[in-house]
């Protein structure tokens, strides 16, 4: 009966038909070799994930092997949206236990993802009971978090870290590569839940975890310079200030305190200004402790000699126009006794004497207006003009540490200088970097800059700086029974936010080392703004001496002066 | 006629092709299923249908054909009032109220309607086939096909009512209907479309829009259709191999086991595989057509049209929503995909087919 409806017609749908198949297996040429990268690229975004294996952050520790920051293993919550069974009991538990408004959960828990953090790094307490209650949908994970043991206690060298531990300020930013190690990864695969498959793991990389830095800083020294520092702080009146300990053989430093400071802990709970590592990122003018600077670049060009007398004009210098004042009226004074007075004549005078050309060379040589390199974030150069910008009374300004603003570590730096035999060192916090095994991978070793005074100039300059700290120079009270100290007083008025000097503003400070001529330490201190006293022999002079004094007990440094005699 | 004869007219190919598409959907079914706790309990079941449907295919090789075309009014009838019990007394399941429940087994009286109406239309035109070249002789089959089709519908199975269209044109084409009267309706057919779509439930518009573009809803309504479409891309020229595609075995793929079945192949056996599994399928066609040409007689060439173009509309519209170029509706893949009602009216139409295939010389 094919007649009935035709053969044509039955040809015909198979002919129709035929072609739909052929339109289906040319999609599918399309979907499964032209577009293959394509697709495949999307599954194995979707079903692989590589999760970070998180590496404990190095150690920072002190010469002696101290902990300053650690981290600490901490559990953090987080969230599976999906998992959840019963939001609005989950969202009041946790908020509870958590302490956050329940909004905020509830929104992250409504998300559509797969991860949604509660709140990291919670308390033990916190954690514990949340693992006890296994709500659905809430799980924890390991977490690492920095913490700092002595709280305030060298603060503005360590510096902080934010959540994810990368660090923020300090050497943990400076140090943030090899303190932060380098993360590991799990690469597995995911079933549509975001469940991991633990048998399809395709790689486990473990965490390098990152290196310990132990640092120069010798922490019972520190401590000590912080409690003086924050004592005369408070009972000076000043509004800052800082103090730094450097072995002068080698540029290591042992201490470096500020004030205002703040806990490492909770470094957001403080204004900005309290972060700031003054001792390299403030300047100020230095005034009379710039004097033994100025005078040992004459000393070492031998256009002077310690016992050259200069007249001193009874205390009242007329020079272009203006005159300049010493607090004691002389009429002739010694190279030695212009030091140990603090006298602005007869520094004027040698300044004089020197030109300047020598004298701009001999301050850049001692390392002003250059940053020192020490490997702290926010070091600045400081201020010094190039001659050619000089007034006519740069000359006899600067010699006396006005016109020109350093920074106390470029300072103590120069004073290492003067006590070592004339070597300008760099200065340094980092003693050596330690591997994940205890394994030495950096070390440091003293770097000289260069020479800058004769070791001739040197003995003189200490000579004349022994005679400071006596009865009959400004520091007396620097005086330690039993040692000698070499040492220089200041007080430098503040430049006045209106232009020119200030009169009730003064940045007060003593720079002093000892054993005077072998020295093993220089310290110096500065306080800004102390009131009503000023005087850096009245203020600075004392914090100096029960540092030095707690040190010399510390550090068991015999005495070089036979007190009986 | 001796038995000897009856066995030689039987058409092997036909029977193979089945058999080897019942032995790679026992396959994938494993493959999208071995991940599950009890998973082999699916394929003991799975098993259990094609055993019934072998059961199904021998009575309706043995079935008289002559039989059939007498009580194709009745089967017709039977079965609406099945469709009539659904809507008032069916299981809902997955939002749809498709199921029958007598003691243990669940029976979807849609899947057997593709087949009585089949029947009903091959008696009904046949008998009036002096009057092919009236308009009554659209209209009436249009009217028989369109009761059971609303009634599908309303279950909501829009998937499978949509199959009786093409099967009801095929079968008025070849019946020797006036092609201008088939075109009139199609045209008149896709004017009605927008008043189509107001009776669309939400899910179905829902459905059809993310097929115009899933990325609308990436995670809802376009969630299939994405995921059926990367697992497929991704497996490339050869596949990812038996039991080791990841969007399937990560439960990235919906459905896996039963509409979806045909992603699990293209992920896992690659293009070669998809293009073996429609070459056996294109196969049966041209061997159903075949068979309708030599059919003996008039109803079973018609049932053979329909029946033919209704197993390979199922694999047009279900391959064809794994890749993308068909709206997603719930219709399996005939032979491969999971469930029993399926393969029961499947095997049953195959049994059919090698009926009219063994009856071809007989003068009815």
């Amino acid at each position: 009966m094919s007649g009935v409806g035709g053969r044509l017609r039955s040809i015909f749908i198979a002919l129709i038909t035929i072609s739909a198949f052929s339109f289906l297996m040319w999609r599918l040429y399309w979907l499964q070799v032209e577009k293959h990268d394509f697709f495949l690229g999307k599954a194995k975004k979707q079903h692989h994930i590589s999760q970070k294996v998180f590496p404990h952050r190095g150690k920072i520790l002190d010469r002696n092997g101290r902990d300053l920051a650690i981290s600490v293993p901490v559990q953090s919550i987080y969230g599976v949206p999906g998992e959840v069974d019963d939001i609005d009991e989950t969202v009041q538990v946790l908020s509870e236990l958590l302490n956050l408004k329940p909004q905020r959960i509830r929104e992250r828990l409504l998300r559509k993802k797969h991860f949604v953090w509660i709140k990291r790094k919670v308390s033990e307490a916190a954690s514990n009971k949340i693992k006890e209650l296994k709500l659905s949908g809430i799980h924890l994970l390991e977490e690492i978090k920095r913490e700092y043991p002595g709280g305030e206690l060298l603060c503005h060298l360590l510096g902080f870290v934010n959540i994810d531990n990368e660090g923020l300020e300090g050497l943990e930013l400076t140090f943030n590569k090899q303190l932060r190690g380098k993360p590991g990864w799990r690469k597995s695969e995911r079933d549509a839940t975001g469940r991991e498959i633990p048998f399809l793991r395709i790689e486990d990389v473990p965490a390098n975890d990152g290196s310990d830095i132990v640092l120069t800083i010798d922490m019972a020294i520190q401590t000590i310079a912080e409690t003086e520092l924050n004592e005369a702080v408070i009972s000076r009146n000043a509004i800052g200030g800082s103090v730094i300990v450097l072995d002068p053989g080698s540029g290591e430093v042992l201490a470096m305190a500020n004030m205002p400071k703040y806990n490492t802990n909770k470094p957001t709970s403080v204004p900005q200004s309290h972060r700031r590592n003054r001792a390299v990122t403030d300047m100020f003018e230095p005034g009379s402790t710039f004097k033994p600077i100025s005078i040992s670049i004459a000393l070492n060009e031998n256009i002077i000699n310690l016992n050259d007398r200069f007249y001193c004009e009874n205390g009242a210098f007329r020079y272009a126009g203006h005159t300049l004042h010493d607090s004691h009226s002389n009429k002739v004074l010694t190279v030695k006794e212009i030091i140990e007075q603090s006298s602005n004549i007869g520094a004027a005078k040698i300044g004089l004497k020197m030109g300047r050309e020598r004298f701009f060379a001999g301050i850049k040589g001692f390392g002003c207006g250059e940053k020192t390199g020490i490997q702290l974030p926010g070091e600045i150069r400081g201020v010094i003009r190039e001659p050619s910008k000089w007034s006519k009374l740069s000359i006899i300004c600067l010699p006396m540490g006005q016109e020109i603003s350093v920074t106390a570590l470029q300072l103590i730096c120069a004073y290492g200088a003067l006590a070592n035999g004339g070597i300008l060192y760099k200065p340094y916090v980092i003693d050596k970097i330690r591997g994940d095994k205890g394994n030495v991978i950096w070390e440091a070793h003293p770097q000289r800059v260069r020479r800058v005074i004769s070791e001739n100039a040197s003995s003189e300059i200490t000579k004349a700086m022994k005679g400071v700290v006596s009865l009959h120079g400004t520091a007396s009270r620097a005086i330690i029974t039993g040692y000698s100290v070499a040492g220089k007083t200041g007080t430098a008025q503040k430049v006045a936010i209106e232009g020119g000097y200030s009169h009730e503003l003064y940045v007060s400070s003593f720079i002093g080392y000892f054993p005077a001529d072998n020295p093993r330490l220089v310290i110096a201190v500065v306080l800004d703004e102390p009131k009503p006293d000023y005087y850096g022999g009245v203020v600075a002079a004392p914090v100096f001496k029960s540092i030095a004094k707690k040190i010399l007990h510390y550090l068991e440094i015999p005495p070089d002066i036979d007190v009986s005699e | 006629m001796s038995r000897y004869e009856n066995l030689k007219k039987v058409n092997y190919t036909l029977i193979l092709c089945v058999f080897l598409l019942l032995g790679i959907g026992l396959i994938f079914i494993y493959s999208a299923t071995y991940q599950r706790e009890h998973f082999m309990g699916v394929i003991y079941r799975q098993l259990l249908w094609v055993l019934i449907g072998i059961i199904a295919f021998s009575i309706m090789l043995k079935i008289n054909l002559k039989f059939l075309d007498s009580i194709a009014y009745f089967i017709y009838a039977a079965n609406l009032f099945l469709l009539l019990a659904v809507l008032f007394a069916g299981r809902v399941h997955l939002g749809a109220q498709r199921w029958l429940h007598f003691g243990g087994f669940a029976l979807q009286p849609s899947e057997f309607a593709k087949v009585s109406i089949i029947l009903v239309l091959a008696r009904y035109l046949s008998d009036n086939i002096d009057f092919r070249d009236k308009i009554s002789y659209i209209l009436k089959p249009f009217i028989l096909v369109t009761i059971p089709m609303v009634m599908i519908i309303k279950q909501p199975d829009l998937g499978t009512s949509m199959i009786f269209l093409p099967v009801l044109f095929a079968m008025l084409f070849v019946a020797g209907a006036r092609i201008k009267l088939l075109m009139g309706i199609v045209a008149l057919g896709a004017s009605a479309l927008p008043v189509f779509w107001m009776f669309l439930q939400n899910y179905q518009k829902m459905r059809l829009k993310v097929f115009i573009n899933p990325n609308i809803d990436p995670l809802g309504a376009g969630y299939t259709a994405i995921q059926s479409k990367i697992a497929v891309g991704s497996g490339g020229y050869f596949g990812k191999g038996w039991l080791m595609g990841t969007q399937n075995q990560l439960s990235f793929l919906p459905e896996r086991h039963t509409d979806f079945i045909f992603s699990v192949l293209g992920e896992e056996w690659g293009f070669i595989g998809c293009l073996g599994v429609l070459l056996l399928f294109l196969i049966i066609l041209v061997m159903g057509l075949m068979i309708a040409d030599n059919s003996g007689s008039l109803f079973g060439k018609l049932t053979a049209v329909g029946l033919t173009v209704m197993i390979t509309s199922h694999v047009l519209i279900n391959v064809g929503m794994t890749i993308g170029i068909m709206p997603i509706t719930g219709l399996p893949l005939p032979f491969l995909s999971y469930g029993g009602s399926s393969l029961l009216t499947m095997m049953c139409s195959i049994g059919l087919l090698e009926n009219i295939s063994m009856r071809k010389s007989v003068f009815y």
